[in-house]
């Protein structure tokens, strides 16, 4: 375990989102535009490093029958404070996402590496994994916050990248890409596309498929009439 | 001895199952023909109400220049103006259909699938004289790549890639299958569908108040898509499919039941004044694309349900939330695609429910003999 596989691990190789397939829900619910998929991503690392910090120190002094709730107890507080840093510095923001930055809560990403990583490593390493899988994270919601936003409004941003039709441009844009079940394909595609790159991340198939040879094909044509 | 396969396990020749899609597209000929036709004439008419003395573009200028006049009597005419608006699209469809069939096939190093054609068949008929050549290349490449080649081509996927390649291209774009403007390709001009105007304007009265008749709604002379609007022509097709036992009745049958027990149920139940909800069940069987949606559509050997009982299950599921869609849904009535779509996915529980109680009674037979 390097520095370097902790910290960029999460973000090819071992993606929260892609691979481990946590996180799903706030991706689709909010990716509709970059400047939220952005501010998300953040709220997230800041939450991910602040609980991997704190229940790493804690991790000697913690009974395991009570890790459960000591860890959910010290992700509800990084999470209430993002939430008070959000409504006092960028409120639209925090109008937009609504409850979206509560539920960092009950995400599957925050706990499940407090529980499998900072329960059983140093502080040091364990911030660098709360960053490298907050960097995974918002790596897939940049990435489908960018695409849901380009082709569904035309712009990155609130800024105009396409002019629509409507405007006087050639852009006709794509309502499906506001509906949260595009984020599905989107990451599907991604998720595709990784495993088409990185063929170690493909699951075993259920099934073989059994293979015929040719000369042990059944000829069909004509044989059903003798 | 000559020895008949009569029932479906078994091996009738050497047809394979994406050969057996293309009598599909056998089955659709005469709605094809009959639609052809349909889009001429409305075009022609269109034109007389418009009153739009000359068609510029190269459709009328190619109909006119071999001597045909653009009038609603001559059904030639109308056939080959029709047919000028459908090939673009068709040729389209298929190329992009043949395109990434290609890429995959060399891809993973297998044969190529003849599938391909039905779906680019299918796809062209349900889609409106106005879709730009952009909005087909996308719904189909979301039909070929969605639908079909990412589970392994014909006999894998999960729901028809007809289906859901409309239903992607519906989403993205709702203006495409949706509106009084898109049905017939003149400027400006708006006719909504028979669906939308029987509901929204008042059931039976509002269609008869517009010269339109059973018999008309049956033969499929509406605004509406390029093949789905003939009741006349699906039911030949449908004649076709189950002859060649390439379809299942049941799925038919039960979409039948579906509709009529729906219909009638909501009738019983809805106030007087609501004139759409007390529309007879045969017109909802000629209006919008349910005749071709059952047929040709819920029929897909691979997306449907397997057993004899799951079939009907399936079937029923299409008829009721048909209905379901188009008395309740305000701002889109053509509830089949969603309801096939909805049943397709429902299918292999359906189907697992089935074959569940096929082994519980099974075992208790066993058990009782024992």
């Amino acid at each position: 375990m390097t520095i370097r596989s902790t910290l960029f691990g999460p973000v090819f190789e071992d993606n929260p989102v892609l691979l481990q397939v946590l996180g799903v829900c706030s991706a689709l619910a909010i990716t509709n535009s970059l400047y939220t998929s952005l501010i998300m991503g953040v709220s997230l690392t800041a939450v991910c490093t602040f609980s991997n910090g704190v229940i790493s120190a804690l991790r000697h002094i913690i009974p395991s029958s009570l890790r459960i709730i000591i860890q959910m107890t010290v992700i509800a507080t990084g999470v209430v404070v993002v939430d008070q840093v959000l409504q006092a510095f960028a409120p639209d923001a925090a109008r937009t996402l609504s409850v979206f930055i509560g539920l960092i809560v009950t995400n599957c990403i925050v706990l499940g590496r407090a529980e499998a990583f900072a329960a059983k490593n140093s502080v040091g390493m364990s911030l660098l994994d709360g960053i490298g899988n907050g960097l995974g994270y918002t790596a897939v919601l940049v990435a489908v916050g960018t695409i849901r936003e380009l082709f569904g409004a035309g712009t990155l941003l609130g800024v105009t990248i396409w002019p629509t039709a409507t405007d006087g441009g050639l852009f006709v844009p794509n309502q499906l890409m506001l509906l949260p079940p595009s984020a599905f394909f989107i990451i599907g595609f991604f998720i595709w596309g990784l495993r088409a790159w990185k063929r170690e991340q493909m699951e075993a198939p259920e099934y073989n498929e059994v293979k015929v040879r040719p000369e042990q094909q059944p000829d069909l044509v004509g044989k059903n009439a003798s | 001895m000559t020895m008949r396969t009569v029932s479906a396990p078994h091996v009738r020749d050497a047809n394979n199952i994406d050969r057996l899609l293309n009598r599909f597209i056998v089955a659709t000929v005469p709605c094809w023909l009959i639609g052809m036709w349909n889009v001429g004439e409305q075009i022609a008419v269109g034109m007389q109400i418009a009153g739009i003395r000359n068609l510029s573009g190269w459709r009328a200028e190619l109909v006119e220049g071999i001597g045909l006049p653009i009038d609603p009597e001559n059904i030639l005419s109308c056939w080959l103006h029709g047919f000028l608006y459908f090939l673009p699209i068709f040729l389209t469809s298929l190329i992009i259909g043949v395109l990434w069939e290609i890429l995959f096939a060399a891809n993973r190093k297998r044969p190529l699938d003849e599938g391909v054609l039905s779906i680019a068949w299918l796809f062209a008929l349900i889609l409106p004289p106005t879709a730009t050549f952009f909005q087909v290349i996308y719904g189909m490449t979301a039909a070929m790549v969605i639908g079909k080649l990412i589970f392994g081509g014909t006999g894998r996927y999960l729901v028809s890639p007809v289906i859901l390649g409309i239903c992607v291209l519906f989403f993205s774009y709702s203006s495409v299958l949706h509106g009084p403007e898109v049905w017939i390709p003149l400027a400006g001009y708006q006719e909504p569908t028979t669906l939308e105007l029987a509901i929204l304007e008042g059931g039976v009265p509002a269609l008869i108040s517009v010269d339109y008749s059973w018999w008309l709604l049956f033969l499929g002379n509406q605004p509406g898509p390029f093949g789905v609007t003939s009741a006349l022509g699906c039911l030949l097709g449908a004649a076709y499919l189950l002859a060649t036992g390439s379809a299942s009745w049941r799925i038919m049958a039960g979409s039948l039941v579906g509709l009529v027990v729906t219909v009638s149920l909501v009738a019983l139940v809805a106030p007087a004044e609501a004139v759409g909800m007390n529309m007879p069940w045969y017109w909802h069987m000629v209006l919008g694309g349910w005749a071709f949606g059952t047929v040709f559509l819920a029929t897909d050997p691979t997306a449907a349900a397997t057993t004899r009982t799951g079939r009907w299950a399936f079937g029923i599921l299409v008829g009721v939330v048909t209905v379901i869609v188009r008395l309740t849904n305000p701002a889109y009535f053509e509830g089949v695609i969603f309801a096939i779509l909805l049943a397709s996915i429902f299918a292999p529980l359906c189907d697992h429910f089935v074959v569940e109680q096929n082994i519980k009674r099974r075992r208790a037979r066993l058990e009782k003999k024992q």
